[in-house]
């Protein structure tokens, strides 16, 4: 899923380079505000948790280990902040984004207004809205970015098992909220 | 796998990706590429965007073409920075009263 260039973006980032930085920005712009996006459901807010990684990896690009999983870190730092701010704010994003969902306007709402095309689709989003944040969290990393389980479980500081798990039960929910709704037909098999 | 979980999969992996607007992009684009250029190791500046570690009216003027670093103060660029509060702790409406040199003055003559 990453490009062969991810280590040499952090090396780049470790060593200033203006042009890695761009590089990695671009590529992990859409897929963390997607992410962000998805994962508190206003799009105002997964601007400004797009924005504050940002601000965090430019600061923190000169401390990076050789090492650093670039895409672990950076979903590892927008769910930090999504979680974060959910603590403070004490909001249910679940029940709040019903509401906005019902009045929601083109203009001031992601997501993905512009592809209501598909039934499918749709019903899919819903189904992630209903379901808890941590049940969400994971099935956007793994199902949606595309991220392995060990990617995975270090952005959410899980055991490989215990990601597993966690995995096992929100696909069983997601999938219970699509029967409810009659979207789970088969979708042509294609993986 | 099921065949729920093979659907799941490919409903999941089908989610349309969303953006922020172009606009939007490269005003942030700008804003994190003047920090990490701050942040960056190979600039003089430490992070609290002056190298000299004090306060400075104009943060950005020491990347100016024409600034140069002054002789005898290499080694402070290296030096840890200062807290930026530190040196305007002091109010500068109030200054420190010459101590030392109020020790060298003369004492009162006596009456």
């Amino acid at each position: 899923m990453e490009p062969t260039g991810s280590n040499q973006w952090v090396n780049g980032l470790r060593a200033g380079q203006p042009a890695a930085f761009d590089a990695a920005y671009a590529h992990f712009r859409p897929r963390l505000f997607t992410y962000l996006a998805r994962l508190c459901n206003r799009r105002d807010l997964a601007e400004d948790f797009l924005q504050d990684v940002f601000l965090r990896l430019a600061r923190s690009a000169p401390t990076l280990a050789e090492d650093t999983d670039l895409a672990a870190w950076l979903f590892t730092v927008a769910g930090n902040l999504v979680r974060s701010h959910q603590r403070w704010r004490l909001v249910d994003f679940a029940r709040l984004s019903e509401v906005l969902w019902a009045s929601k306007t083109e203009t001031t709402l992601t997501p993905f207004d512009a592809v209501e095309a598909s039934q499918a689709e749709r019903a899919v989003e819903r189904g992630l809205r209903a379901l808890s944040l941590s049940d969400r969290e994971v099935l956007l990393l793994v199902g949606v970015e595309g991220l392995s389980p060990a990617q995975a479980a270090a952005v959410l500081g899980l055991k490989p098992e215990a990601l597993r798990q966690r995995l096992s039960r929100a696909r069983s929910r997601l999938a219970e909220q699509l029967h409810e709704a009659g979207a789970l037909a088969p979708v042509g098999g294609v993986r | 796998m099921t065949d729920d979980d093979d659907n799941l999969v490919v409903a999941l992996r089908a989610l349309p990706r969303t953006d922020v607007s172009a606009e939007h992009a490269e005003r942030l684009r700008r804003q994190a590429q003047t920090v990490f250029q701050e942040s960056a190791p190979s600039l003089l500046s430490p992070a609290n965007g002056h190298w000299c570690g004090t306060a400075c009216s104009n943060p950005g003027s020491w990347r100016s073409s024409s600034w140069s670093m002054p002789a005898g103060r290499a080694e402070r660029r290296v030096a840890p920075a200062e807290p930026a509060s530190k040196p305007s702790a002091r109010p500068t409406s109030a200054p420190r009263p010459p101590v030392r040199l109020a020790a060298l003055e003369a004492p009162p003559a006596p009456k």
